[in-house]
């Protein structure tokens, strides 16, 4: 089953004696169910917008969104998700126990269990040496960090963040990754946004790209990152390294000679191919192969530079 | 239910820590002991003195919490984006403002029972205490006294839907705050426009102010305080009109309010 789906939404903020104002316009995706989805965007792209829709916080103007197969407006859909806001605030007036027994009796923990997972949640984040410390004393990234936990008061199915890496230190940054990892291991699903693209490297089953609010780009890693190999290098040594990598200058983008080093660069995959099977004969060794492409980040900076 | 008592108790106790109960109860405190020492100069009059006085502390005390507590409870929630954390939750949003408009209306009845004791052992330090002397001309009326308190407890009820109304549409908890002071001072001269009916003859006139008179919270009649001091009860059917009036009143603001609610855009 799908966790989300977004089909053909359009949104727009209508503030009042403003012009409105076009955020969305047709969003499409899919969320597969235990899966890992990065939604990029860049400031303003329309993110936290899409991440309320989902929480039925705001409605759109045309287009349905679902959760696990029911809409977003059904009551039951809530039960699903767990969600973290954007720099996400507390009562000044409850510490981080408090505030996540108040959390868990709403969503209808029992109350015998109560307890004990709001200890397991605080220890999972880091905050057990800070549960009772008043809310408004918080840091931003220890406020990030009971963000998290309220998120995942009741075990939900469905865990939605939005740019949960902002404000952490490398260690927290670190920590939540492995939150996160463990979750995927226990059949959850995760949808986050961000423009932290390291995160979403190491992370993410499947990226999507919001632009002009619309997925402009979309797949796994592996697909957006095969798509755009931008070329292949191969390292040669030996006295004879020049001379051979000559033979392919012709086919080859560049060829770097440097002692008895040759450095030969080319797009075609054929070509590595046949250089090997040339290699056979020669004293010439291949010190190294390795294809060049593009990281998520040129992919992301490529699409939003030609927007 | 389940869930609005949750919200309610979680409202009352957001009232209860906040520094705005304390600093009020405190300033009434200091009024009352003010008003010990004021009465014994008023010959002959202290009892009617110290049940103005106590009274209409009160009164004061109690709506100046009730509207600071009451347009922030929906505001603060907003501003701090805490709402999002609890309506991501299977949780409906009428529940959300009844659960708010409740922990308002315990909270009403918290403060009144904590300055009503207050006020009581006032009057009966004046009454029963150390100035007693025989010439007094008054007595007190206990029983019509708590009876007025009951009623500024269905004022603070319809004051708490008041405030709650306007703090779902206002963009700011100040904002909120002087609408609903402003509809508070309105409600205490709603009755006066009567005088003004009969003093009007053209037929569209009379319509415009039947209409305002209507619309506009009544809440000079559910002030009882002058008729207790005089030890004036309201019979049954006046007071079943008055609970049914305030009750009819603040629920037609809480369903308006739900209503609002139910279409905003949460930010
Ligand atoms: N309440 C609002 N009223 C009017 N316009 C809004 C409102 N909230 C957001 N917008 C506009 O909608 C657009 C999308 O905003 P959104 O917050 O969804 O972006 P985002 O992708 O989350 O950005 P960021 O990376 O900065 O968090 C922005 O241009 C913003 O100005
Ligand atoms: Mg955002």
């Amino acid at each position: 089953m799908t966790a989300i789906t977004c089909k053909d939404i359009h949104f727009s903020y209508k503030p009042a004696f403003l012009k409105r104002y076009d955020v969305l316009k047709g969003l499409s995706f899919a969320v597969a169910e235990g899966s890992i989805y990065g939604f990029l965007g860049i400031n303003g792209a329309g993110k936290t917008t899409t991440i309320k829709l989902l929480n039925n916080f705001i409605k759109p103007d045309t287009g349905t969104v679902t959760i696990f197969g029911l809409d977003a407006r059904d009551i039951r859909a809530r039960s699903f998700i767990g969600y973290m806001p954007e720099n996400p605030g507390f009562y000044a007036y409850l510490n981080a126990r408090e505030f996540l027994t108040f959390i868990s009796r709403l969503k209808g923990t029992d109350r015998a269990e109560i307890k004990s997972s709001v200890d397991d949640l605080l220890r999972l984040v880091g905050l057990e040496g800070h549960a009772d410390m008043p809310v408004s004393r918080y840091s931003k990234g220890m406020g990030q960090r009971l963000g998290l936990a309220q998120a995942l008061i009741g075990n939900p199915a469905l865990v939605i963040l939005d740019e949960p890496m902002a404000n952490l230190d490398p260690i927290g940054r670190r920590a939540f990754r492995d939150i996160f990892l463990t979750l995927k291991e226990q059949g959850k699903t995760l949808f986050f946004s961000t423009h932290i693209i390291p995160d979403v490297e190491t992370l993410c089953d499947k990226v999507g790209i919001l632009m002009n609010g619309m997925i402009v780009k979309e797949g796994s890693l592996d697909d957006l990152i095969a798509s755009h190999i931008e070329y292949i290098e191969c390292i040669l040594r030996g006295r004879e390294a020049a001379a051979f990598a000559e033979r392919y200058r012709s086919q080859a983008l560049g060829v770097t000679v440097q002692a008895d080093n040759a450095i030969l660069r080319f797009a075609d995959e054929k070509l590595a191919d046949a250089i090997v099977r040339d290699l056979a004969g020669s004293t010439v060794r291949m010190v190294s192969l390795e294809a060049h492409t593009q990281s998520l980040e040129d992919i992301f900076l490529h699409v939003a530079g030609g927007r | 239910m389940k869930k609005v008592s949750i919200i309610a108790m979680n409202t009352l106790k957001e009232a209860i820590r906040d520094r705005i109960v304390y600093v009020t109860l405190f300033l009434m405190l200091l009024g009352l002991l003010a008003s010990q020492v004021i009465t014994p100069l008023t010959l002959g009059e202290q009892i009617k003195v110290i049940q103005d006085l106590s009274l209409a502390f009160m009164n004061f005390f109690s709506v100046v919490i009730v509207i600071f507590v009451g347009t922030s409870v929906i505001r603060r929630e907003l501003d701090l984006k805490t709402i999002q954390l609890i309506l991501s939750r299977p949780v409906r949003r009428y529940q959300f403002i009844v659960g708010k408009f409740l922990g308002m209306v315990l909270l009403d009845i918290i403060i009144l029972f904590i300055m009503g004791a207050g006020v009581i052992l006032n009057i009966l330090l004046i009454d029963k205490g150390i100035y007693y002397s025989m010439w007094y001309f008054h007595e007190v009326h206990y029983r019509a006294l708590i009876t007025a308190m009951a009623f500024m407890a269905l004022q603070l009820v319809v004051l708490n839907a008041i405030s709650l109304c306007f703090s779902t549409i206002a963009s700011s908890s100040v904002l909120g705050a002087i609408f609903t002071f402003f509809l508070y001072m309105v409600g205490m001269f709603t009755q006066d426009l009567n005088v003004l009916l009969k003093m009007v003859h053209t037929s569209y006139l009379t319509f415009i102010i039947t209409c305002i008179y209507y619309i506009l919270p009544n809440l000079s009649i559910l002030d009882l305080k002058n008729q207790a001091i005089y030890g004036i009860v309201p019979n049954f059917n006046q007071a079943a009109f008055l609970v049914l009036y305030a009750l009819l009143y603040a629920g037609f603001l809480l369903i308006v309010s739900v209503l609002l609610f139910g279409n905003k855009e949460i930010k």
